[in-house]
Order: C-alpha cells, then sequence, then structure tokens
C-alpha cells in the first residue's frame, strides 16, 4: 500500500468520526500529524461543525497553513467564526491553573454555543504539550482525559487529543491510550480495545478493571484468530470445490463440445468432394486453432483439480505434476517422496500438500532463477515432511521476512497459511546466490 | 463385401457421434450398425446386435462408460471394446483396461488414430493412444525416472514407531534422550536402532545419518551454519 492508499484509507475512516467521538492521536513526525489534522479540521468545515483547534506546539500559521495546502479558502472560515484558533493559555490555562472540570464546563458551554449559532457540532482539537511544562495542575491530564468520556458520549462534540510520542513519558502515554475509546497511530484509526470505561479507570478497584479487561482481551483475540482459522480453512475448501466445478464444467462440457466441433471439421469434406481449395484451406486453419483451444482448455481444467488426485492420491500425482513442470519450465525437478503412499491422508491434507508444492515450485519457476529442483515428501511419524529446494538465486530470509506483509510475496505467505492450517511449522533457510531450502514439518498422528 | 465389421457406437454428444461415423465409413471394411447416447440402451442394442466391436465414453449421462464395459463384457466376451473419451490421464486408463477394453483413444486424436485403433483392437491386441504420455505407461508400470522415486524399500517397512525413533537418532539425539523423550527403557530404544538397522541395511552411525539425509528426514547442509 502506497503512502497516499494509507491517507486517503484515513480520511475515509475520519469521515465516519461523528459527534461524541474522544480519539488520541499519538504521533512521531510532522508528516503523520498533518495527515491526520488536516483532514480532520476540512472535514469538519464541509460538514458544517465549528471547528476550534488549541495550538501549543505548533502556531496558527502553521495550522492555517495545513488547511491552505489543502485548499481549503481559511478566512471566510475565520470571519464567520466557524473556525478558530485558540492558544493554551486561552483553552486548558486561562484559569491561571488546570482543571480538569473546568475545561470539561468550558467545552460544555461552547458546544452550547456552537450549537446555538447553528452548528451541527463542535470539533476540538487539542496540542497537549502544554502539560509538559510543569504548570499547576497539568499533572491531572489524565484524570482530565478519563472524565472527558463522561461528557463526549452523547454530546454534539467532538475531540481528538494529540501526543507527540517523542515528547510525552511513555507511562502517560499508556494512561492515554486506556483513557481514550479511539486512538490514532500515525494514520491508522483504532477501535482501542485497550480503553477502559472512567467509571472503572477512575474507580477504587481499578486495577481489578485492568485486569479484567486484559483477560477479557486475551481471550477475544483468541477467539479473533479461530475465527480467521475457520474462514481460511473455509475460504480454501470453497476455493477448492469452485475449481473443482469449474475444472469439471471446462474438461466434461466445454472440451465435449470442442471435440465435436473438431471431429466434425475433420471430417468435413467427407460428404463434400466439390468444396473449392479455399473452402479447404480455411477449414484447416480453423482446425489448428481449434487443437490450440482445446488443449488450454485442458490444461486449464487439469491445473484447477489436478488430475488423478481424487483417485489415485497425493504421490503419484505429484509425480505427474513434478515431470510436467520439469518439462513446463525445463527446471530439472527431482521428486522423491517415501513412506506416504500407506498413510491414508485424508483428502483436505492431499490437497493442502499438494496446494504447498504447487506454490512452492511455481515460486521457484517465477522468482528463483533455478536450473533444478528437489521436492521431498518423507512420512517420519509423528510428522509428515516436505521439502522443497532450488538452486537458485536465493534471498535474504530476515529481510523478505519484514517485508513480507507490505509486499505482494503472496507466494511464501501463502504456503505459511497453509502450514498453519494444518498445525504445522514452515522453516525458509536462504542466502544470496546460494538457493532456497523450505523445510515444512506437518503433525500426523496417524 | 461380405463378412463387414459392425460397430456399435455409445456417446451422448451428437455432433460427436456424427464425426465418427464419418471416419468409420472411410474404411467400407467397417459398418456402423447403432448408435446411442445412454449406457442402458447401450446394453441392449449389444444384445440385439451382437456388433464386434463397441465404442464407449466414459462420460455418459445414466452410468459411467467404465461400468458399461464391465456389463458388456459379462453379457458379451466375444465383443470387443475400446473407449473413445475426453480422458486422457492415468488413472481413467487403469480403470477402463482392467474393466476389460481392449482400447484407448482420447476424443482429439480420434480423427487422425480411430481407424488405426478399430484395426489394431479387432485383430485381438491392444490399442493405446500414443497421445496418452509415455510417462503414464511409467507411472502404470512403476517404473522409476532418474528424478523420481516414490518408494523406498527399506524405509516403507518401518513402523511408525521405528519411523520416529529413526529421526531421532539421525538428529543427533542419545539413547537416553531418546528413551526418555518417549518413555521408553534405553534397551527398548536400543533394540529398535538395531532393527531399524536391519531393516534399512545401514551398518554405522555416519551411514544411518546418510539414509537419512536422502529420504529427506534430515538436511546436511544446514548443519553447516
Amino acid at each position: 500500500m502506497t503512502v497516499r492508499d494509507q491517507i486517503s484509507e484515513l480520511e475515509q475512516r475520519l469521515w465516519r468520526l461523528q459527534a461524541g467521538d474522544h480519539l488520541c492521536c499519538l504521533y512521531e513526525s510532522e508528516e503523520e500529524h498533518r495527515a491526520l489534522l488536516s483532514p480532520f479540521m476540512r472535514q469538519g468545515l464541509e460538514r458544517h461543525e465549528k471547528v476550534l483547534y488549541i495550538v501549543d506546539d505548533h502556531t496558527g500559521g502553521q495550522i492555517l497553513d495545513y488547511l491552505s495546502a489543502d485548499g481549503v479558502e481559511v478566512y471566510p472560515y475565520l470571519q464567520r467564526g466557524q473556525f478558530a484558533v485558540l492558544s493554551s493559555d486561552e483553552s486548558y490555562m486561562h484559569a491561571g491553573e488546570f482543571e480538569p472540570e473546568r475545561m470539561i464546563a468550558l467545552l460544555r458551554s461552547e458546544t452550547d454555543r456552537a450549537i446555538g449559532e447553528g452548528y451541527k457540532a463542535l470539533r476540538v482539537t487539542g496540542e497537549m504539550s502544554w502539560a509538559l511544562k510543569g504548570l499547576p495542575g497539568s499533572e491531572r491530564i489524565v484524570e482530565y482525559e478519563a472524565k472527558l468520556n463522561t461528557f463526549l458520549p452523547g454530546s454534539q462534540c467532538l475531540a481528538v487529543c494529540q501526543y507527540d510520542q517523542r515528547k510525552f513519558d511513555p507511562s502517560v502515554l499508556l494512561d492515554i491510550l486506556v483513557t481514550h475509546p479511539l486512538a490514532v497511530i500515525g494514520t491508522e484509526v483504532y477501535d482501542n480495545f485497550y480503553y477502559m470505561p472512567p467509571q472503572e479507570f477512575l474507580g477504587a478497584n481499578s486495577i481489578a478493571a485492568k485486569l479484567n479487561s486484559w483477560l477479557n482481551h486475551l481471550k477475544e483475540r483468541k477467539r479473533s484468530e479461530t475465527q480467521i482459522r475457520t474462514l481460511t480453512r473455509k475460504l480454501m475448501t470453497t476455493q477448492e470445490d469452485e475449481r473443482r466445478m469449474i475444472s469439471r464444467e471446462l474438461h466434461d462440457r466445454v472440451g465435449q463440445d470442442l471435440s465435436g466441433i473438431k471431429i466434425t471439421l475433420e471430417t468435413l469434406f467427407d460428404s463434400q468432394p466439390a468444396a473449392t481449395p479455399e473452402i479447404r484451406k480455411k477449414v484447416t486453419q480453423l482446425s489448428r486453432l481449434l487443437d490450440r483451444t482445446i488443449f488450454t482448455v485442458r490444461d486449464l481444467a487439469y491445473d484447477l483439480r489436478p488430475p488423478g488426485l481424487d483417485e489415485m492420491g497425493i504421490v503419484q500425482a505429484l509425480a505427474m505434476f513434478c515431470d510436467d513442470f520439469s518439462e513446463k519450465t525445463q527446471i530439472h525437478t527431482e521428486y522423491h517422496s517415501v513412506g506416504i503412499e500407506k498413510m491414508k491422508l485424508e483428502f483436505n491434507t492431499q490437497i493442502n500438500l499438494y496446494r504447498m508444492i504447487q506454490e512452492g515450485l511455481n515460486n521457484i519457476h517465477k522468482h528463483a532463477d533455478a536450473t533444478r529442483a528437489v521436492v521431498k515428501l518423507t512420512a517420519a511419524f509423528p510428522h509428515i515432511l516436505l521439502r522443497i529446494e532450488d538452486n537458485g538465486k536465493g534471498f535474504d530470509v530476515e529481510k523478505r521476512a519484514r517485508e513480507i506483509d507490505s509486499e505482494k510475496r503472496m507466494g511464501l505467505r501463502s504456503l505459511q497459511e497453509r502450514t498453519h492450517l494444518l498445525s504445522g511449522v514452515m522453516i525458509v533457510s536462504s542466502k544470496p546466490a546460494q538457493g532456497t531450502k523450505i523445510l515444512i514439518k506437518l503433525p500426523y498422528a496417524g | 463385401m461380405a463378412n463387414k465389421k459392425t460397430v456399435l457406437i455409445v456417446d451422448d454428444h451428437t455432433l460427436f457421434r456424427e464425426g465418427l461415423k464419418a471416419i468409420i465409413s472411410r474404411n467400407p471394411a467397417y459398418d456402423v450398425v447403432g448408435e446411442t447416447g445412454r449406457a442402458d440402451s447401450a446394453i441392449q442394442m449389444a444384445r440385439a446386435l451382437r456388433p464386434d466391436l463397441v465404442l464407449v465414453d466414459i462420460s455418459l449421462p445414466d452410468q459411467s462408460g467404465i461400468e458399461l464395459t464391465l456389463q458388456l463384457r459379462k453379457s458379451l466376451p466375444k465383443t470387443t471394446i475400446m473407449m473413445v473419451t475426453m480422458h486422457s490421464k492415468v488413472d481413467y486408463i487403469v480403470n477402463a483396461f482392467q474393466a476389460g477394453a481392449t482400447g484407448f483413444v482420447t476424443k482429439d486424436s480420434a480423427p487422425e488414430r480411430l481407424l488405426q485403433a478399430i484395426d489394431v483392437v479387432l485383430k485381438g491386441e491392444y490399442f493405446l493412444d500414443s497421445a496418452v504420455s509415455q510417462k503414464v505407461v511409467q507411472r502404470l508400470a512403476g517404473i522409476k525416472t532418474d528424478h523420481t522415486s516414490m518408494t523406498d524399500s527399506g524405509y516403507e517397512t518401518l513402523t511408525p514407531r521405528e519411523q520416529e525413533i529413526f529421526a531421532l537418532l539421525a538428529e543427533g539425539y542419545s539413547m537416553k534422550h531418546i528413551g526418555e523423550r518417549l518413555f521408553i527403557s534405553p534397551k527398548t530404544v536400543e533394540n529398535h536402532r538395531t532393527s531399524i538397522m536391519r531393516k534399512l541395511g545401514v551398518h554405522s552411525t555416519l551411514e544411518l545419518i546418510r539414509y537419512a539425509a536422502k529420504v529427506g528426514i534430515i538436511d546436511i547442509d544446514l548443519w553447516k551454519d
């Protein structure tokens, strides 16, 4: 995903914000700051909300520049009073000492005023760096954030509290995370499951509440993982079923029809001795084209559903696949299988093993620049071992592992995925210019 | 011509049947006496017509062509049966020959090879389409090519327990450790080890490790780094 995609995704997510929302924003660079705040303000203005920006780290001019650079004519908004930039002295610290209740009362009255002026909501954002200056009351910042959660939900106000991650102490940020239902980290908006409601966070049993909430997160996470795995499994089964269906249709219906046409063309002139040479030539051309089509359709059908897997089992089917692969790619592919044939593997395991080898070899063909490949499938109770190796150009495994999420390296990824589904482990060892070895170890109870 | 050989065509694809008839009629020695798209009527027609040859497609709407072949074989043992089918993969071919067909031609190569195939099977010989790859035959015969192997006569005889111990030995664990891990006595491990080495025909630890590398249990290269 490009940076631009990320930003436009962020904007779409921001568009779903509504009155009552309370967000913290932890940012580490000016780009991240601008990427969030610029659309946050602009969208508020576009939606006819009143927008208040409380500066501390930045100057008012810098903030106005954010909007101007975004193509927003700022001055009319300022003149009309729909947009205002305040300093922290004029807001958080305006009584000389910070007091959460007083600040919340201010937000409440400002919200009422905005609604009275005909705006749809009050959209506030504040740079919280003023709290780092040791001003009186600034130690109550976390209490304030917690109490905001008694005011904001159900109100006509929404707020983004900005924390420069480079400046605040992690222990403060930890509490900030716990007191905001939504968190923007970098350019990503998270439904924050670390959030604790104010009565829990400020209550006498806050530690117990935190423990409870953490334990629930663990369960929740486990549930999600199980769900993902179930869904992935279902997805793969569905995919295989669909492939089988399409393959059968192609082979049995389309293929039959094509063969019918072919034999008709081939025998067309048996009953038409008077046909001209031109017509005969045309038909010969058609017939040749048809041969190609038949070949393509059959290849496709076999690719979609490994021939022989249902009837002969994985060992034979793989031998044929490796033969075909060698022939097609000119990568000399050895295939060795021991002890697998008598195992009577479930069909699901067979098809997954087959697909893993298919994917592994296709990766080699696409990326490895190899001239040789070896596939070894070995029964070693209580495991099945699958080795896929090549003599190609290799890669830096650690570097690749870091890239794997962002890149379209679906090959290794989907091998990993299938290994995971079968509760196995996958070990990739490779070095640049030294080929690649993949070992997949699957449990097999027998 | 007096003794024309009679042929019955069983294929549910009308266009294809027409094509087959056209090809067969190129040889005046053959005469298509009947055609049908269903297995049940094929049996009736075969009984009534007593053809010399029945051409059978594997996919039929009411029954598989393999089943039909079995039945024809039983009720008309003298009739020759040849498959003419879309399927070119090994599994179907085995089944077809096992059921009693003596010829196998793919639909693609029918225009080219059908007449030749009919000549062969009517002589009482077997015909296997050359479009059916040579590899299929190798596969059928269990012939090893230089780059594939699908069994290992020694390793296949190991019991699951022996496989497990073999892998641990190859990974370098001591018999004491293996015993503890599998909750058996070192003596039992030792007995297993003897049996494993006998079955695999290896005589030393080094040979055992080589064997393990050969069948893919361990990867010796990895030890280098």
